[in-house]
């Protein structure tokens, strides 16, 4: 901790990681405080860049993209795979071929994914506030969600399912049967996770009002996903680009208005309810033993993009064909990227104890925006 | 797709770009036979579509940066900057790689060890 001048009033810097307990992966803050009020914030996220991108155009064909993208991230790989593989088949010119059946499994993973997700957040962010128990109770949730997915797909986080013109793996009636029995489960885990940031006083005292973002700033920084859904913004990519069957489904996008930490995590706790209706509207929709897989003859030939809602929010593919095996160029623009500019902003006057759950509010991963 | 010049891309942006109306995507390089381009993603939330806006840039040419009108562009450019070598107005070095790394990763691979052999001579 050293002493600095900023405008003319002492602060104290304190950096906060690259390693921190608060942070579940590397990224360094560094806070000038002022009697632990945080007057000026500058980050760093240069220590997990993978070369993801340089990969996909360098050394794998692009069946062999929507894998290599799974890794970007553990907790919303299913997100990446399908965003590239969406972009794939629109550059290759399939994507309304695509079979009902491939659309509703691909929503099942998503969703499960998103349910996750969320959980996980969640549980951080209880922990974050000084609730070891809340969060280990949100992960024992979780891990049903995790087994259910493991029941599905053969793996509890890299799905793998989802192939350029289909899905690997169909669902079928008796698994179909007992996802449905565990989603009665996950629900009332929802119910449970609910009822601990709407009733308990403490932990609602915490979140409210911390790290405000109103409507005007959420456009203006671009905020994607539940933080923006928090602020008043209705957005979300399942609607704006639907890829898959979200608005025959009538998918609700939830919104609040208040724009703080509570509100960013209520908004996640109500979109887990609408995940849990969108799987079974899913398993519904379809019955096993359809075509679940696309002959593909040729290679991406024109440029193509996807916005897909991962649980973070938006997350942007940008595939440019050239009629070759490898792609000439992908870009990935993860969610996290998207919500870290307006960070700065919204610490400066709050108090250094309150940074954690105010930065876990937000939901960032640095795996996704390192790449 | 809108095309752009050095000169007037800004202005185009700046006509295109209602916080309330349409959503900053990101911005992204290539590297094609003829150079350099720049491209700035944007989403109408009116209708829906993905825009663009195409910049080509030559080697070694500065950028300005569209941040004094997209807030949060800067970050996406000092990535480019980072990763394609693009000189871009007002970045942070070593903002989205480690100090280590190689230079400007996603240039073609004689330019890529080129520029990184010419800052280990800086050096």
């Amino acid at each position: 901790m050293k002493k600095i001048k900023v405008n003319q009033e002492i602060c104290t810097t304190i950096p906060m990681g690259s390693q921190h307990v608060a942070l579940p992966e590397p990224v360094k803050l560094v806070f000038d405080t002022e009697n632990e009020v945080v007057k000026r914030v500058s980050f760093d996220v240069s220590y997990v860049h993978r070369g993801i991108e340089k990969s996909l155009t360098t050394m794998y064909d692009f069946k062999k993209a929507p894998y290599v993208v799974g890794r970007i991230c553990g907790i919303c790989a299913i997100a990446h795979s399908i965003a590239c593989t969406v972009a794939l088949e629109r550059s290759i010119g399939i994507d309304g071929e695509v079979p009902d059946r491939v659309r509703a499994v691909r929503m099942i993973g998503l969703e499960l994914d998103r349910l996750q997700s969320h959980f996980l957040i969640n549980g951080h962010l209880a922990e974050v506030c000084g609730y070891e128990n809340i969060f280990m109770h949100l992960w024992r949730c979780r891990e049903f969600i995790l087994d259910t997915a493991d029941m599905l797909f053969g793996n509890r986080v890299q799905y793998d399912v989802v192939c350029v013109g289909g899905v690997n793996r169909d669902i079928d009636e008796k698994t179909g049967t007992r996802i449905s029995e565990a989603l009665e489960e996950i629900e009332e885990s929802i119910g449970f996770m609910e009822e601990v940031f709407t009733r308990d006083k403490t932990l609602v005292k915490r979140l409210e009002g911390l790290g405000v973002v109103s409507k005007d700033k959420a456009f203006e920084y671009g905020l994607v996903g539940p933080s923006a859904r928090a602020s008043g913004v209705k957005t979300d990519c399942r609607i704006e680009d639907d890829w898959g069957m979200y608005r025959d489904f009538g998918l609700e996008i939830i919104t609040m208005t208040e724009g703080d930490a509570l509100a960013r995590c209520l908004v996640r706790v109500l979109e887990c309810f609408e995940s849990v209706r969108m799987i079974r509207e899913a398993l519904d929709s379809t019955s096993p033993g359809e075509e679940i897989q696309l002959r593909v003859r040729d290679n991406p030939k024109k440029d193509a993009v996807c916005r897909n809602e991962a649980p973070r929010g938006e997350l942007f593919y940008y595939i440019r064909g050239t009629g070759k095996k490898i792609p000439g160029r992908v870009k990935i623009r993860t969610p996290t990227f998207a919500n870290i500019p307006i960070l700065p902003h919204v610490m400066i006057g709050v108090r250094y104890n309150d940074v954690p759950p105010l930065l876990m509010s937000f939901d960032p991963c640095l795996s996704c925006t390192g790449r | 797709m809108i095309e752009a010049s050095l000169m007037d891309f800004k202005d185009k942006i700046r006509k295109l770009y209602i916080p309330e109306k349409v959503h900053y995507i990101g911005v992204d390089a290539y590297e094609g036979e003829e150079g350099l381009e720049v491209r700035y993603w944007f989403f109408s939330y009116e209708t829906r579509d993905v825009v663009m806006v195409r910049v080509s840039v030559k080697h070694g040419e500065r950028v300005p940066s569209i941040s004094d009108i997209v807030k949060p562009a800067f970050m996406g450019e000092w990535e480019i900057a980072d990763l394609f070598g693009i000189e871009i107005e007002g970045r942070v070095e070593n903002f989205f790689l480690s100090p280590d790394s190689p230079r400007a990763p996603l240039l073609n691979k004689k330019k890529s060890e080129d520029q990184a052999g010419r800052e280990m001579g800086e050096k």
